[in-house]
């Protein structure tokens, strides 16, 4: 816990990977760089989760809201792979569905 | 040796002098009154360094010659940038100055003198320093019994400046310390008043008992539950879990309950009710956080229970020594869309079962070795209670696990058992 995270953007192919741990203390930072990358990007955006080990409910709601202001500008976003644990949250919280998964 | 001597003293009085105060109001003027007597100098001011805009700012001038009408001209807050005058030099340099003739010092600037009608002729400037962190500056001006400042007043001005720089963290952090008890005792008064959220356990005919317990990680949580009776006799119970911990998660927690409350009002069948609460949390959570929810409606007559979720872990019905996770009808976690739809389905609680919902608090509760509850675990721990009700040795057992270690998310544990 408490390890933080590291995002990596590839703004030409709208790609997010977002690896190690993300809880609460980091979700104020990546809020931030999310909204950026909104921003710059364009189309419809990836989100590879392979290597994140950790997510709790307010990093998800992070993701939710990426999810929101992007529907909003008629724009959506899948996640393309995910661990056991994060996989875990998703289905646990029904909201697969609305990353294309599943 | 006896200059030395009533140096040390005069030190020593200062550094008592400056332990017993605790306070920066307080703490200036003994520091100035100190330094004008440890040199002997008719006036004096301290100036405060403000890191954040890089600036002196005037703090406290105290002058034996002046009246107190000129003494207020330098009360107002005076903002010196580094550099600027004799101060300022000693701000940026870090370094003591002696000036024995100020009028002719190109550093000196006389706007004070000009204001005030006070004659500068000699200044003593010290920086005050503690830690390598520059604090302020301390300055003496003209000594009241010799033409100038020499070296011992300026060895004596700077020993005193140490002490005023110990003295001004100290009183520095006394304040953050008060700020902060006083944000934790508002902190304490915000959990009392969230308890109060928590409802009464219902007094229930016909073996009917229905239990809820909350544990927030820190003084106030996200972390719901409430029962709420109906006309035809059946109860709402639901658990709910908003996103994140603390502060940010107990206010949306306290705005979620009147919002469910009202919607239960219109005594609606789980899924309808849940549909209510979704589009009315979606105003104030506008996609940004949300809650998962098992939302159940029991008839204590007959044992039926009807539930629906929001993103929540499923039910577990204990049953002679069995755990079953129930089945969860699709829903997403409220406040996400603001037109979400939520199935709904129904079990008949027996004699002798018990249906347990729990938040995430439960199964991710770590121990020292860092190591989740689980979800095995927990089944586990129900298998091996004697007989239902097991709520409260749930907790108990969730609180076991954790040890010393401070909980990492809120914990709600709620039960419906009928004997």
């Amino acid at each position: 816990m408490g390890s933080g995270y590291e995002l990596v953007v590839t703004i030409e192919e709208s790609l997010i990977k977002i690896s190690g741990e993300i809880d609460f203390t980091g979700t104020p930072a990546l809020r931030k760089e999310l909204h950026k990358f909104i921003e710059v990007s364009a189309g419809e955006v990836r989100v590879d989760l392979s290597e994140l080990e950790y997510l709790d409910s307010s990093g998800l709601a992070s993701l939710i809201e990426l999810r929101r202001i992007l529907t909003q500008e008629g724009r959506s976003v899948i996640i393309i792979s995910v661990t056991e644990q994060v996989d875990r949250l998703l289905h646990l919280t029904q909201v697969k569905s609305l990353f294309g998964m599943e | 040796m006896s200059t030395q001597a009533g140096r040390l003293k005069k030190l020593i009085q200062a550094n008592e002098v400056l332990a017993s105060i605790d306070s920066l109001v307080d703490l200036l003027p003994q520091l100035l009154r100190l330094a004008q007597e440890v040199t002997g100098a008719e006036a004096s001011s301290i100036m405060l360094y403000n890191e954040e805009k890089n600036v002196l700012e005037f703090a406290l001038a105290m002058n034996d010659v002046l009246s107190d009408v000129k003494m207020d001209i330098l009360k107002t807050r005076i903002e010196l940038p580094l550099g600027k005058g004799i101060a300022g030099w000693v701000a940026e340099h870090k370094e003591s100055l002696n000036v024995t003739d100020a009028q002719n010092d190109e550093r000196f600037s006389g706007e004070a003198d000009k204001k005030t009608g006070f004659e500068t002729r000699c200044i003593l400037c010290v920086p005050v320093i503690h830690k390598g962190q520059l604090q302020g500056v301390v300055q003496v001006l003209n000594s009241s019994a010799k033409e100038c400042f020499n070296e011992e007043d300026q060895e004596l001005l700077e020993s005193f400046g140490h002490l005023a720089g110990v003295a001004l963290v100290r009183s520095e952090l006394l304040i953050q310390r008060l700020d902060q008890q006083k944000f934790e005792t508002q902190l304490e008064a915000a959990s009392r008043i969230q308890q109060q959220f928590s409802p009464k356990q219902p007094a229930l005919k016909g073996g009917n008992h229905i239990w809820g317990n909350s544990v927030p990680a820190q003084f106030v949580g996200g972390d719901l539950y409430d029962f709420i009776p109906n006309s035809d006799g059946s109860w709402y119970v639901y658990v709910a879990d908003v996103a994140g911990k603390g502060l940010p998660a107990a206010l949306i927690m306290s705005a979620l309950w009147t919002r469910i409350r009202a919607a239960a009002a219109k005594e609606l069948p789980t899924n309808k009710m849940m549909e209510e609460i979704n589009s009315a949390a979606y105003e104030f959570m506008g996609g940004e956080v949300f809650a998962t929810m098992m939302l159940a409606r029991y008839e204590p007559h007959t044992g039926v229970c009807s539930y629906s979720i929001a993103g929540h872990p499923a039910p577990l019905l204990v049953s002679g020594g069995e755990v079953t996770e129930m089945r969860r009808p699709f829903g997403l976690p409220i406040g996400i869309l603001d037109d979400g739809e939520f199935g709904m389905t129904e079990i008949t609680l027996e004699k002798g079962q018990s249906l347990i919902v729990v938040t995430d608090g439960v199964d991710e509760a770590r121990n020292s070795d860092g190591d989740f509850f689980g979800t095995e675990r927990l089944a586990e721990a129900l298998r091996g209670f004697d007989n239902p009700p097991v709520g409260k040795q749930l907790l108990h057992a969730v609180s076991k696990w954790r040890g010393k270690n401070p909980p990492n998310d809120d914990t709600t544990v709620v039960e419906i058992y009928k004997f």
